[in-house]
């Protein structure tokens, strides 16, 4: 895998294997589906631990395709950037009721 | 229709076993997702942008009302209550868990369907006209083959692992419903003088980045052939399709590096060495196929009726449901009904769990028990009688499928784009659900007549944008969503790729460039007999990119 080109602030995401879902890193190498609560890093060294982390060990049977975004830090946590990750974070903008 | 035999039943109840072994070996970790993916692809299950993605086979988009209500109770018990129909008259659930497939995948060869083929470098599910068997102007129904086909390319061992995946279509009908101009294989079935089954073979047609109408390669295949020559071309293909680069790998690009002359050569080389041995298909079979699809005991009946006749009069809802929704059936006082699954604003091609039961028990009561899935993402009921059509369309208008829009605006094909897929460049549903409500006016709809816009969220094309009257793409541009629009697309027998208009458009505009396109057409048609397609055909561009970027 290639390291990151992204640059700036960086979280790293996945899908949890069982359910699919969408997840998020926390520093300590759990899971959360809120991506609020993902741990991020700038600095290319912390960044690549995370991302390390993130394919070590029992990951393997916990996760699919971990992967770094681009994030900003915000009031209320972190947020993605890009419009992909947005909708992968908050769920489709399909609107159901007409 | 047709029901398994021990072999099919047996080799679909093999992968079902042998899957739940998969799925239990990678979440005990004794599978990586490496050697997962390719196995879990195989059997019609993807991971998309939120969760994991079933896509189910509906061989040649025809269901029993019986399968539609297990999709029903797979979408409500597995999956958040709904179901997408696709552009390949296939379903997908965008909500399962991976834990679940094998006890899914059990549930779906109950009602004698599975997920094989539905992804990968194989043949993939067969797709037919879905008025076969019912259209007023169908020749021979195509059924009987794409079952044939079926049962021939289901697990083939040599077409397994193909350069890039493989699409046949069918048809019976002059007039092409299936698209078979835009499949590596269209197939129209035809008679000659003689009045004897022969096929008008194309290849090599496709959408996707680099999009090809096929050429004809035979025009008088005869029925006992079939398979003979599909082999002979597959072989070709397998062989000679190019491996080195994905984008390049379809069969469309091999017809067109080598020329459809040396193809057609290479073909009929590998052809004389198969042809009258084992893949010849004997009468006998072929009548043992067909009477799965032997016509279901229609009465008979007058070719009017009178309350039919009343309804239209006295009910101009139903009045102008009947205008647009349904088609002309074989056989006198019956009528083709389409369920068009495009109420106003919603995403095209849902249908909840409740729609789907409701549609089955339509079906099984007024329908002889027959559903079709277009590959326009809506369903059909292609039996029913024209005394029955109030009562059928009160039952639609009930649960919210009596939309009477088939054809028209709001009529539009949209694949999953950035809300669902992991392909996609931007959104497509939204954008189609803008445009939807835009024109949501019954009456301006029906003055502004047949249109077909289609919308993929990339340039793989699931939104057969290439092929739309309107065609729009969406790309990203630096982080941001945008909108190619292409104009004269058709997917019928006068199949055409639709043509750039000129540079694209941001999520904010498109709706209102769609409404100038449309409003360019009405001031220039000389009739509302004109069709949308028929005044491209006769101005071209030029006229609609005047009135697009005139204040650019």
């Amino acid at each position: 895998m290639a390291k990151s080109r992204l640059g700036g602030l960086q979280a790293v995401t996945a899908n949890d294997l069982r359910s699919g879902a969408v997840v998020f890193m926390r520093r300590d190498g759990s899971w959360t589906d809120d991506v609020r609560l993902a741990d991020a890093a700038q600095d290319p060294v912390e960044v690549e631990r995370l991302i390390e982390l993130a394919r070590s060990g029992r990951n393997a049977t916990l996760v699919v395709d971990p992967v770094l975004i681009e994030v900003a830090a915000e009031a209320t946590g972190v947020a993605p950037i890009r419009l992909r990750e947005k909708i992968r974070a908050a769920g489709p903008t399909v609107t159901f009721d007409s | 229709m047709y029901r398994y035999d021990e072999f099919d039943s047996a080799f679909v109840l093999e992968r079902v076993a042998e899957f739940r072994d998969q799925v239990a070996r990678r979440l005990n970790g004794e599978l990586t997702e490496d050697q997962f993916k390719p196995l879990r692809l195989m059997n019609g299950v993807y991971l998309q942008l939120h969760a994991y993605m079933l896509r189910v086979a509906i061989p040649y988009g025809v269901l029993s009302s019986r399968q539609l209500r297990k999709l029903a109770y797979i979408a409500r018990r597995y999956d958040r209550d709904y179901g997408h129909f696709t552009t390949r008259q296939n379903i997908q659930f965008n909500w399962i868990k991976l834990a679940e497939m094998p006890d899914i995948l059990a549930e779906l060869a109950e009602v004698e369907m599975h997920a094989i083929q539905t992804s990968g470098n194989c043949i993939r599910n067969v797709t037919a006209d879905h008025f076969a068997g019912a259209a007023a102007d169908e020749v021979i129904d195509p059924r009987p083959y794409a079952e044939i086909l079926r049962q021939w390319s289901s697990l083939h061992p040599e077409f397994t692992f193909l350069p890039r995946k493989f699409k046949i279509a069918v048809t019976g009908s002059p007039h092409d419903r299936a698209a078979i101009q835009v499949h590596d294989i269209g197939l129209e079935a035809k008679r000659d003088s003689a009045g004897r089954v022969r096929f008008a073979v194309w290849v090599g047609g496709g959408q996707g980045r680099t999009p090809m109408i096929a050429k004809k390669i035979r025009d008088d295949l005869p029925e006992s052939e079939l398979l003979a020559y599909c082999e002979a071309i597959l072989r070709v293909y397998n062989l000679e399709g190019r491996r080195d680069n994905k984008y390049k790998a379809r069969i469309k690009i091999l017809v067109h590096e080598k020329g459809l002359d040396d193809l057609a050569d290479d073909v009929e080389l590998e052809f004389a060495s198969i042809r009258g041995k084992s893949l010849d298909l004997p009468a006998a079979e072929i009548a043992k196929i067909e009477a799965y699809f032997a016509p279901p005991p229609f009465d008979e009946l007058p070719a009017s009726s009178a309350i039919y006749d009343v309804a239209v009069r006295t009910d101009p809802e139903f009045a102008a449901f009947a205008r647009q929704n349904l088609a002309p059936h074989k056989i006198n006082g019956y009528s083709i009904v389409t369920i068009s699954l495009k109420p106003i604003g919603a995403p095209p091609g849902d249908a909840t769990s409740a729609q789907m039961e409701a549609i089955a028990d339509i079906a099984a009561r007024y329908s002889f028990d027959e559903i079709r899935v277009t590959h326009e993402q809506n369903l059909v009921l292609p039996h029913v009688r024209l005394d029955d059509l109030p009562v059928v369309y009160a039952m639609l208008a009930s649960t919210g499928l009596a939309t009477p829009n088939a054809g028209l605006v709001t009529d539009i094909i949209a694949c999953p784009g950035l809300d669902y897929c992991s392909l996609a460049n931007a959104r497509s549903i939204p954008v189609a659900q803008r445009i939807s409500e835009r024109f949501a006016d019954s009456s301006r709809q029906s003055d502004i007549g047949e249109l077909k816009i289609k919308i993929s969220g990339c340039i793989n094309a699931c939104g057969h944008h290439h092929v739309g009257h309107i065609g729009i793409l969406g790309v990203d541009r630096k982080g941001e969503e945008f909108y190619q629009i292409t104009l004269g697309g058709s997917a019928d027998e006068n199949c055409a790729i639709g043509e750039i208009v000129g540079p694209g458009f941001s999520a904010d505009q498109i709706v209102d460039a769609i409404e100038q396109i449309v409003a360019t057409y009405l001031e220039l048609r000389d009739s509302p007999r004109e069709r949308f397609i028929d005044v491209y055909r006769r101005v071209g561009v030029k006229p609609f990119q005047e009135s697009l970027y005139v204040n650019a």
